[in-house]
Order: structure tokens, then C-alpha cells, then sequence
């Protein structure tokens, strides 16, 4: 089972729309996911997932009542480098939690969980296939970034992750910034399941949000959604998690 | 006490005392009298007779007094005192005014008790506060869909609209559409409906009595809120609530994110007879947030709907009373601040808030502070007014600059935060801004600690009445503070500058003067004569600045100085003199130029040399002017260098230019760093009108400057080498004087600076003579086969010093002004005349080549003279029929209805074919079109250019085609510029004919030719 991750409706539509046999499934009796097969292969599409917390708590359920093969998390991020253009989508190759920092406490780095690993690599056969996936079904600018996890997406918030990317070790790498995959890393690391998070970015740090920065974003989701689809399907002719059976 | 207890009297017992007595004393007369009758019956005295008739006279007379006086008694208790108190008493309890009418002295015991609940309702309401009355639509006939009354048919909705916005109206009521631009087949799905649904049922659950219903069409969701606080934080609530609402449609094309779009409309911006049809006109703007506040005059006889409300103005004027006592003026600025304390504990006590206040910048400190509260208002110590939570209550703030949330929850989300960190929970501010709109100078806040705040339309106006009066009171302190400010600094200017200044009025009496003025001559004094007391003279001197408009030279004392006039304004009855000591340090080597107050030349230098260095590139220009003559010998040296100074103020104020040099009496010097010779000639466009402003009485005072451009480095090694070479341009003939001509020393450009001027130059010399070189063809080609069969005339002037195109309607409207327009059209019939001459019987006929399309502009539709030129234009080269097409804008034909049937009859009559030009379907619709005699429709480049992205567009495309060609109505279309647009106007209808740069670009006479050859072959 493929289990897709998104914040608001928009992000995981989609999904849900691509999906047969769909039936609707209540986790934790609050959050609505939808449940359904595709090429073959079972999926569970899930909302709601804002905060890594929320996102943490949503998986953990979810796996422990099914065996997951893989979690995706979709939906938008915030761009930090000047390559990454609003439009673009973003792959991450490494997750990282930027809620965290107990270094003056334990023996840890900025954003390592005590017990956990300093960051939350994706597992390279996934990506891949999905950067495979994606090169083929859409033209769209793809760069596989850094993704730095805030649960705090106040300007001020957003300014301090930007002039402290060093304190993470990427300053000279690509970043994104999002609310929810490092939650998805966490619980999925703690679990032993793969997991990627592909985003698309709706704007850059600097930059404020608003009605037409998000219409833009939405035109990208079906690219995204396409290039994920794809993926599966490579998932599922080519049976690539042997890793983890 | 136990006296005035037993003369109280029930209302009752005087009510019966006054009834039974006179019923008493009437049975007692009528019983006498009978007894005398009957007496007299029995002895048949004749004195008994007198006497009963005597004695009944009397009664009776005394009965009908004491009736006369009770009845005047009971007047005085029942109406007077009872009735008129009464009625007076109720009407002020109904408005809300506790100047109530005391019953009077009485000992009736009632009446006592009416007196006494009469004060007590005046207590009351004395310390009463406004409580608003909640919309109730229970009453109504609403059909309701779904069991907690939220969902309703629209079609009870749109049947009760009155009543539904009647029972709201003293608050801001506000219809939502949430709409989907779908493709024709598809409408929102029971699930999409139900998500939707629920979406917004959370999203506005505080709002009570909120309506909501799915339009007729089911693609959209209707809500209705019956009450809302601010436009802002709607705006940013449904911009969250985007990222939940879109659905998606599979189709032909594959599946996609139909997104939500927003339409919002308010009572009472919009009438309530108004607001659906605002909504739709909302809708059709198309952008993903569509808010529509019509600004209509309310019509009076509505009023009556008005009236039912809780709010009394007396409110406001008793408060706007107390406020008119500010004096901004007052040094004593305590007073003032009493004023508003009392103000704002009025407001405090009549909308029950806990703190009202304003607070103020300090622009020294650089920091806010609260400069008056209420009484009662605890809520701020100044550390809490951080500029963050300024910073935030200013973006908040709706466009009237007040920002109102009733709830904590209602508050825009990052107000939230702040609000919360100072615990308030409810509130509405007014933010003031400063004059130059940069700043907020003050907020006037209304601020509820643990409660809501509920404020109908009526209070909030009324709030905003009060803050601009509060407003105007800050503006204008801050003028007078800006006024005392600069007054200093005026003063401190002319002390450093060695000058003294004084007024006088036109019979040279002295009305004030500077302050250093009065420390050098004390003895001068207001009201004395100038010239007696400077310079001893008895009349007059002859001599005077003013008289002779020239500077005068005296001594006076052991100093020398320079009298003249130049800080006068000459429209003025009072002038102002200008003493300047003259010194050796302010001759030689400074900065500025203090006669045109512009920088030296020194400085020109300078800054060249600073260029230089910093290998710049850039222009200087010499602003030469060449009338200075008439001024001096007109009206003295003074009067030119005061229209010299106006013109470098102008310069600094109204464009922005600051680096202006001296480069010669005559001449300024204008640094136009970075810029190229197209930006130069841009610039001198801007500033040639300035010349010509009149600041003299006369208004003979237009300069006439030559504009001498000169680049840099351009091969001048040095700055010595540049200047030499604009020295050499200056003193050279190669360039006439007077015409306000711009030169270039580098290349042979010269053209007016009048941009005016130059367009008609141009379009004199682009039409004389049939050279036709302004003259373009874009052809029109058949969708089906790409076949050339007409062509479009397009007018194409080359600006060759910019090397850009004209705009072609600035050039129409330039030439209808100067009546030039005949040139282009004769120049337009006869490159038609020309064109058809010459090919029209080879290369058009076997090329099936049958149509030239004119545009006819405004001037055409006011001019039918120039009509006439074009049917003669038919007529005299014998043209087909309908070789000729006339292109008419849809706006024109909305514009001049009156006026277009005649010109179409007139074309018509000469077998032209009319085409509706840049059709939209906006301002008329094809009936309309077809009945005035227009053969075609032009869809317009706008609507071409989105069918290929928005599928909507292109089905809305569809539809007006299908109505056309039921009227048998020619397509054709503008603005092809891709393949797809191609293809899908092809696939649209194969009859219709196409232009675009996806096909041609426009075309000279033999580009055209060829092309039509070509295709051919």
C-alpha cells in the first residue's frame, strides 16, 4: 500500500479523483482520507496534515492498521534559493526537522531528535523513479532541494530559517521550505517505511502568498499529480521496495 | 409629612368626586324645584311660581360655574399634565433621550407615582449604552433544504431579499457567491456540493443567521451574512478557504483544478433592489477575488426602511459638540486633551467598551504613545503600542481606514495575534494617516477587554463621524506644527545666509518683519513707512525693486546690501523685501547659485568629475534660454530671475529633476545620468510644458528654451575636453534659436520638445504627398485555406528618433485636434484609390483579392464631411461592392447610438461593408448590431487571445458565433498569435476570416503584394 499525504483539499484532489474502488475511511474518527486502488496497487490519500505534529500523529495511525510500502507528501512549499522559481516543483532528497533544537541539552545537532538521525534521507530508488516519473509526463523545472520543516510559518519565523540554514550544514544548498513532511519523515523513519515529499513552490521566502501565487500553484498540481501517478506504476511493474520486504 | 399625606388624593376618588358631585347637586336643584312646583301645584301661589323660577335660575347658574371649573380642573390633570407629559415623556424614551418632562407639583397620588418611574427612567438612561438588535428571519418564508435552517432555496432567498436585508439592514450585510467558471456540461457534483457545503458552513459558523443556497445553475454556492465587520477580514478568510474549495472535472482535455473564484457584494453600498444584479456584475470582472461596492445615491423615499433602529443621533452631535471645543492651535495642549477625555468617555459609556483612546507618533523619539484615553481604560501602558502592532492594525484596516471585528475569531489572523498578547477581544480603530499618506500619525481605538462588541452601521458611522473630526484636529495641528517649524527655519536660513527680509503692503507700510530683521534695525517697526525709515526719503523711491523690477544696491549703516524682491509671489498684494548683506565669501566658490537657488557651476564640475571617475555615461543638457532679453528690458532682472526660480521649483516639485546647474545667467544645466538619447528626448518631453506656466501677472512669461544635448564620455577624455565641446556646441550656429528645438551635439537629431508639436511635424510631413510609407496592410486570410482575400489599412508612423512606433490613437486624437484628421484620411482613400488603381484589375481580381478594410474612429462619427470623402472614395474609382470595409469599435457604436445609423446608412448607400470592430459583446449585443445594418463582427483581440487557455472563454466564443450566423452575420477575428487559437477559430466556424502575427505581421504595399503572390503559387 501507497499511503499520499497532503495539507489542504486541493493538494491530494487529484488523488482522490484518479482513484477507483474509493471508499471513504475516518482516521483517528476525525480526519477523512480516502481509501482505493490504483494500477493495481492500493492507495490511502489523506488531508488535513498541517503541522509536522498533526502529520506525525495522522501516519502513525495509518500504519499501524496497514502495511505501507511508501508515503508521498504533496502539496506547496516556499522557495529559499534564487533558482528555485515559484511554479517549479521540488523533490527532496533529504528532510529535515527545523522545529528542533536540543543541542544545549543533549548531545545532538540543530534539528536532530535524540535517537533519531541528524536528518532524513530519501531513499535514492525512489527518487529515482520519481525523478524519472516526473522528466517524463511533465516540462516543468525540477530540483531536488533540501526540505527544511517549520511547524512556525511567521515571516519572522521564515527570515530566521533563511539567515540560520548554516546551523543546519545546507547553506550552499538548494532549500525549500514546508509544515508537514518532517512529521511524514519521523513517523515513517520510526516505522521502517520509505518516503519522499514533492512539492510544488508557491513562492519565495521573500515573497507574500495571496490568491494568484496560489492559482499558479494549482495549475502545477496536476503535473504533479500526473508525475506521481506515473511513479506508482513504475512502483508497481517494477516491485523496487524489495528493500524493505 | 403626615399633613401632606392627608392631602394626597387618589386619581380615582377626585374621578368619582368630580362625577357624583355635580350628578348631587343637579338631583338637589331638580328635586327642590320639583318640590316648589308641586307645592305651587297644590296652593297655587303665584310667589311660590317666582320663587322655584328664581331659585332654578340661580342653581343652575352656580351648576354650570362649578362645572365650568371642574372641567378646567380635569383639563389641567387629565391632558395637560397627564396626557401632553406623557406623550412628550414617550417620545424621547423611544429615542433613547433622557431629557424627560417633570408632571409638575400635584397631590394626586398617581400622578406622583408616573413622576417617579419618570426620574428613574431617566437614571437610566443617563447610563445607558446601546444594545443591537439581532437579525430574526424566523418570520419569513424561507424554504429551508437541510434541518439547522442554514440552507435555503435560492429561490426563497431571491423572493425574500427585501425582508431578509430589511431585518439586517443597520449592519453590513453581505452576499458571497462562490463560483466555478465550468465548462458548459458540467456542473458541481452532489459530493463536490456537500464538501463545499460543510467547508463554508465552518468557515463562517460564528456568523449567526448566515443563509447559504446553491445557485439555479448548481455551480455555485451562495451566502449570505447577515452581519460582517470588516471587507478585509472576508477577503483574507475566503483566500485561505481557496486552497480547500476547488473541484475537478475530467473532460477531453484530461482532468483539472476548476478553482474557486469569489464574488462579493454589500448592503448597503449596494440596494437591496441592486445587490444580485451587482453580483453578477461582480462575477463578470473574472479576477479570483471580485469585491464590488458600488458607491449609489440612496433614494429618499427608502427611509422609511431606514427608520428602524436603535440609534439616535442626538448621540452623535452632543459628542461632535464636545469635540468642536478642540483648539489645535492652543498652547495649551492639557486643554485639549480634557476635551478628548471626555469624548472618548461618552463613547465609552454609550457603546459600553472598555477602553477608548488615540494614540499618537512622536516623530522625534521615533516611537508611539497613547496621547488620551477614556476614564475607565486600562487596557494600554505605552510599552504596548510596539510599531509591529501599529504595522498590523494599518494592513488590517479596510479602505476607509477603519477596522472593525466584533470577535476575537472575526479579527484578520495576524491582528489576532497581537490582540491576543494584550488581551482584547473585540474592538473597532480608525487609523490617520499623514498628509503625505506615508505614515500613520494616529489610531483612535474603541477596545474590549473579555467581551464582544456589537456596533450596528449606524454606531460605526457614528464612530467614524467622531474620528474625522479627530482627524481633521491632528491634520491640522500637524500643519500649524509644521508651519512653526518651518517658520524657525526660514528664519534660521536667512540669518545663516546673511539676508533680512520684511512685508509691505502696495503703499510700502511695513507689515512684519524677519527676526533678525528686528534685531539689526529695531527701530522699524509695523506700520511706519519703509521708505522714511530705511532711507530718510518722504515719498516713494525712485529706485525701488518693486517700481523698476530691478536690484538695488545700498548702504545702510557700515554694511552694504542688495535689496530686491525675489521671494515675492507677484499675485500678492503684499511683498515680500529681500536684504542681502553682500560679503566676499558668498561671491566666490560656492556650492549653490543663490540667485536661481540651484547648484554652481563649480558643482557641475565637480559632479562631472565624480562621473568620470566612476566611468559613468550619461547626458548633459543646456536649458538655454533665448527670450531672457524680454524680460530684463521689460520688467527688470528681478522679474526674470523670479521666473526663473519658479521654473527650478517647478522642475524640483513637479518632476523630480534635482540636478539642475548653473551654467550661464541664461542657461541651466540639466545631468541626466545613465540615460540614452530616446531617454533624453523622454525627459525634455516632460519638462518642455513647465516653460510655459505662467507664474507673472502678465502672462507674457512663457520661456523659450533651446535644448542643447551633449553625451558623455563619448570619446572626451576628460571632463575639461567634454565641457570644451559643449562650450563649442553653446556658442555655435549650428542650431536656431526660438523654437524650443532640441539639438544633439553628437548627431545631426533635432526636433521640438513640444511632443505635441513634433507629432504634428510629423504627421505633416508623413502625409504630404501620396508617398503612403505610414501606410501598413495587415491581410485578412481565410480560416478554411489560409487564403489572403483582404487587408486591413493600419497606420504605422516611425518615431525614427526613438525608433518606435506612435501610438495610432494619440496620433487620431493629436490630428482631430489640430483638424488634421483630413490628411490621414485623404491620405488613407487615396493610398486605397492608388492601391486599387494599380492592382486592382490583375493582381487583386485573379488573386480573388476583394476587400481593403478603414478604420473609422471618433473623428469620422463628429465629422461627416470626412464620410463623405470615403463614399466619394467608392464612387470616383468605381470599387466593387463591398471592397471597402468600414470598421466601427464597438464602444463608438455604443457611445454615439444617436449617431451611428446615419453613418452606417451613408456607407451602406455606397455599397461599403460595415464591420463591427474589437467586438467584446460588453457594450451591444449582435442583435442590436445587425437591426443598425453592421455585416460583421470583429471579436476582439482580448477575447482571441485567452481561448486557447480558458476553455470558458472560448465556449462563450462559441456561442456568439452560433448567434451571429443565425443572423447571417460575417466572423472575423484579430489577434491570432498562435497555432491552437488558429485551429480552434477554424474548428469554430470555416467561413470566418482571421488576422494575426501567427499569420502576417502588417505589411508594406509590395510585402502585401508579394504575399498574395506567393500564396498563389
Amino acid at each position: 500500500m501507497i499511503v499520499v499525504i497532503g495539507a489542504s483539499n486541493d493538494d491530494i484532489l487529484y488523488f482522490e479523483n484518479v482513484l477507483t474502488e474509493k471508499k471513504e475511511i475516518m482516521v483517528l474518527n476525525q480526519y477523512r482520507a480516502m481509501q482505493g486502488t490504483m494500477f493495481n496497487q492500493e492507495l490511502i490519500v489523506v488531508g488535513g496534515c498541517y503541522s509536522s505534529v498533526l502529520t506525525s500523529v495522522i501516519l502513525t495511525n495509518i500504519l499501524d492498521h496497514n502495511y505501507v510500502d511508501l508515503i508521498i507528501c504533496v502539496g506547496k512549499c516556499i522557495a529559499v534559493n534564487k533558482e528555485i522559481k515559484t511554479g517549479d516543483i521540488v523533490i527532496s532528497r533529504r528532510i529535515i526537522d527545523a522545529n528542533v533544537d536540543l543541542s544545549l541539552f543533549t548531545n545532538v545537532v540543530t534539528g536532530q531528535i535524540p535517537s533519531l538521525h541528524t536528518d532524513f534521507d530519501v531513499q535514492k530508488d525512489i527518487l529515482e523513479y520519481l525523478i524519472k516519473g516526473m522528466s517524463r509526463r511533465s516540462f516543468v523545472t525540477l530540483h531536488l532541494v533540501n526540505m527544511l520543516t517549520s511547524d512556525n510559518m511567521s515571516y519572522d519565523m521564515m527570515e530566521h530559517l533563511k539567515s540560520h540554514t548554516s546551523l543546519f550544514g545546507i547553506e550552499d544548498e538548494l532549500i525549500a521550505l514546508d509544515y508537514n513532511s518532517s512529521g511524514m519523515a519521523v513517523a515513517a523513519t520510526l516505522k521502517g517505511v520509505p518516503f519522499i515529499s514533492i512539492k510544488v513552490a508557491e513562492v519565495k521566502i521573500d515573497q507574500k502568498n495571496n490568491l494568484n501565487t496560489y492559482l499558479n500553484v494549482l495549475e502545477r498540481y496536476i503535473d504533479l499529480g500526473k508525475a506521481v501517478v506515473s511513479t506508482i506504476d513504475d512502483i508497481g511493474r517494477n516491485d523496487i521496495l524489495e528493500a524493505r520486504k | 409629612m403626615d399633613n401632606k399625606k392627608q392631602k394626597e388624593r387618589n386619581l380615582l376618588s377626585t374621578y368619582k368626586f368630580f362625577i357624583i358631585i355635580p350628578i348631587v347637586i343637579l338631583a338637589t336643584i331638580l328635586g327642590i324645584a320639583i318640590v316648589m312646583i308641586v307645592w305651587y301645584a297644590i296652593t297655587s301661589m303665584r310667589w311660590l311660581l317666582i320663587a322655584t323660577a328664581v331659585f332654578a335660575g340661580i342653581a343652575l347658574g352656580g351648576y354650570i360655574f362649578a362645572y365650568f371649573i371642574i372641567i378646567k380642573y380635569m383639563k389641567k390633570v387629565f391632558y395637560d399634565q397627564l396626557f401632553s407629559t406623557t406623550l412628550y415623556n414617550i417620545k424621547h424614551i423611544d429615542n433613547n433621550i433622557s431629557d424627560l418632562q417633570s408632571y409638575g407639583e400635584t397631590s394626586i397620588k398617581e400622578i406622583k407615582q408616573l413622576e417617579d418611574a419618570t426620574e428613574a427612567i431617566k437614571q437610566k438612561l443617563d447610563s445607558s449604552f446601546l444594545v443591537i438588535k439581532e437579525p430574526d428571519f424566523s418570520r419569513l418564508s424561507l424554504e429551508y433544504v437541510n434541518k439547522d435552517k442554514k440552507l435555503i432555496t435560492f429561490k426563497s432567498f431571491r423572493k425574500n431579499l427585501n425582508n431578509i436585508i430589511f431585518q439586517s439592514q443597520s449592519f453590513r450585510n453581505v452576499i458571497i457567491e462562490v463560483f466555478y467558471k465550468m465548462p458548459r456540461d458540467f456542473t458541481l457534483t452532489n459530493q463536490d456540493k456537500d464538501r463545499i457545503l460543510n467547508l463554508y458552513f465552518k468557515a463562517f459558523e460564528e456568523i449567526r443567521n448566515a443563509l447559504f443556497m446553491f445557485s439555479d445553475d448548481n455551480r455555485s454556492l451562495i451566502i449570505y451574512l447577515p452581519v460582517i465587520d470588516s471587507f478585509s477580514a472576508i477577503k483574507e478568510r475566503l483566500e485561505i478557504l481557496v486552497t480547500d474549495s476547488s473541484v475537478m472535472i475530467r473532460d477531453s482535455s484530461g482532468v483539472r483544478h476548476i478553482p474557486a473564484q469569489y464574488a462579493v457584494v454589500a448592503y448597503p453600498y449596494s440596494t437591496e433592489d441592486m445587490i444580485l444584479g451587482d453580483l453578477q456584475y461582480a462575477k463578470r470582472q473574472n479576477k479570483p477575488y471580485n469585491l464590488f461596492l458600488p458607491n449609489r445615491i440612496v433614494n429618499e423615499k427608502r427611509e422609511h426602511l431606514v427608520m428602524n433602529t436603535t440609534m439616535n443621533l442626538n448621540y452623535t452631535s452632543k459628542i461632535m459638540e464636545i469635540l468642536n471645543r478642540l483648539d489645535y492651535s492652543s498652547i495649551d495642549n492639557e486643554k485639549n486633551l480634557v476635551i478628548l477625555r471626555d469624548v472618548f468617555n461618552a463613547l465609552s459609556n454609550l457603546m459600553n467598551v472598555d477602553d477608548v483612546g488615540v494614540i499618537t507618533y512622536d516623530e522625534v523619539e521615533d516611537k508611539y504613545y497613547l496621547y488620551e484615553k477614556c476614564e475607565r481604560g486600562k487596557m494600554f501602558v505605552d510599552e504596548d503600542i510596539s510599531k509591529n502592532f501599529i504595522e498590523v492594525l494599518e494592513k488590517a484596516a479596510d479602505e476607509d481606514q477603519t477596522y472593525y471585528f466584533s470577535h476575537r475569531k472575526n479579527a484578520n489572523y495576524a491582528l489576532q495575534r497581537e490582540i491576543d498578547l494584550r488581551g482584547i477581544t473585540s474592538g473597532d480603530y480608525y487609523i490617520i494617516k499623514s498628509m503625505d499618506n506615508e505614515r500613520v500619525v494616529a489610531i483612535v481605538y474603541l477596545f474590549n477587554r473579555g467581551g464582544n462588541l456589537m456596533l450596528n452601521s449606524y454606531l460605526r458611522e457614528m464612530f467614524l463621524v467622531v474620528c474625522l473630526r479627530i482627524e481633521s484636529y491632528f491634520e491640522k495641528k500637524e500643519i500649524a506644527d509644521y508651519a512653526d517649524i518651518k517658520d524657525d527655519q526660514n528664519e534660521n536660513i536667512l540669518a545663516l545666509s546673511n539676508m533680512f527680509a520684511y512685508r509691505i503692503n502696495n503703499d510700502f507700510v511695513v507689515l512684519d518683519t524677519s527676526r533678525n530683521f528686528r534685531k539689526i534695525f529695531p527701530h522699524v517697526k509695523p506700520g511706519q513707512f519703509c521708505y522714511k525709515e530705511f532711507f530718510g526719503c518722504d515719498k516713494p523711491c525712485k529706485d525701488c525693486p518693486l517700481k523698476v523690477h530691478k536690484k538695488k544696491y545700498v548702504n545702510l549703516g557700515r554694511r552694504e546690501y542688495e535689496v530686491n524682491t525675489v521671494l515675492n509671489d507677484r499675485k500678492s498684494n503684499e511683498k515680500t523685501v529681500v536684504l542681502k548683506q553682500i560679503t566676499r565669501e558668498l561671491e566666490s566658490g560656492d556650492l549653490f547659485n543663490n540667485n536661481l537657488l540651484v547648484y554652481s557651476y563649480k558643482t557641475l564640475i565637480d559632479t562631472l568629475n565624480n562621473e568620470y571617475l566612476s566611468a559613468g555615461r550619461g547626458y548633459l543638457v543646456l536649458l538655454k534660454v533665448d527670450n531672457y532679453n524680454k524680460f530684463i528690458e521689460n520688467e527688470g532682472s528681478g522679474s526674470y530671475e523670479f521666473v526663473m526660480r519658479n521654473y527650478v521649483r517647478n522642475l524640483k516639485n513637479k518632476l523630480g529633476v534635482d540636478d539642475i546647474y548653473f551654467y550661464n545667467p541664461t542657461t541651466l544645466a540639466l545631468h541626466l545620468p545613465y540615460l540614452g538619447h530616446a531617454d533624453v528626448i523622454n525627459t525634455i518631453e516632460k519638462i518642455y510644458p513647465l516653460s510655459k506656466e505662467h507664474c507673472l501677472e502678465s502672462r507674457d512669461d512663457e520661456l523659450m528654451i533651446t535644448y542643447l544635448a551633449a553625451g558623455y564620455p563619448h570619446g572626451y577624455s576628460s571632463v575639461d575636453d567634454y565641457m570644451r565641446h559643449i562650450s563649442d556646441f553653446y556658442h555655435s550656429q549650428d542650431y536656431v534659436k526660438d523654437r524650443d528645438f532640441i539639438y544633439f551635439s553628437d548627431f545631426s537629431i533635432s526636433r521640438s520638445a513640444d511632443k505635441r508639436a513634433f507629432i504634428i511635424s510629423v504627421l505633416e510631413s508623413e502625409f504630404s504627398g501620396n508617398n503612403f510609407a505610414s501606410m501598413n496592410m495587415q491581410p485578412i486570410v481565410k480560416v478554411k485555406d489560409r487564403h489572403i482575400l483582404g487587408a486591413e489599412v493600419l497606420l504605422r508612423i516611425n518615431d525614427t528618433h526613438r525608433n518606435v512606433f506612435f501610438n495610432a490613437a494619440e496620433i487620431s486624437r493629436i490630428a482631430a485636434q489640430e483638424n488634421m484628421t483630413h490628411l490621414i484620411t485623404e491620405s488613407t482613400i487615396n493610398f486605397v484609390g492608388t492601391l486599387y488603381k494599380e492592382y486592382g484589375k490583375n493582381t487583386f481580381k485573379t488573386n480573388d483579392f476583394n476587400r481593403i478594410a478603414i478604420n473609422i474612429d471618433e473623428t469620422y462619427i463628429l465629422n461627416p464631411a470626412l464620410v463623405k470623402k470615403v463614399t466619394d472614395l467608392v464612387t470616383e474609382n468605381k470599387l466593387p461592392k463591398e471592397f471597402v470595409s468600414a470598421e466601427i469599435p464597438e464602444d463608438l457604436i455604443n457611445k454615439y447610438k444617436d449617431k451611428v445609423g446615419a453613418l452606417v446608412k451613408q456607407l451602406s448607400a455606397s455599397k461599403i461593408m460595415l464591420s463591427c470592430d474589437r467586438f467584446t459583446g460588453n457594450y451591444a449585443d449582435p442583435d442590436t448590431l445587425k437591426e443598425l445594418g453592421i455585416q460583421e463582427l470583429k471579436i476582439a483581440r482580448d477575447i482571441i487571445m485567452k481561448i486557447d487557455r480558458d476553455p470558458v472563454v472560448y465556449e462563450e466564443l462559441k456561442k456568439t458565433v452560433k448567434h451571429a450566423k443565425e443572423l447571417h452575420m460575417n466572423i472575423a477575428a484579430v489577434g491570432v498569435e498562435n497555432e491552437t487559437q488558429f485551429k480552434l477559430l477554424r474548428d469554430l466556424d470555416e467561413d470566418m476570416v482571421v488576422q494575426g502575427y501567427f499569420l502576417y505581421k502588417p505589411l508594406t504595399r509590395s510585402d502585401l503584394i508579394a504575399a498574395i503572390v506567393s500564396y498563389q503559387q
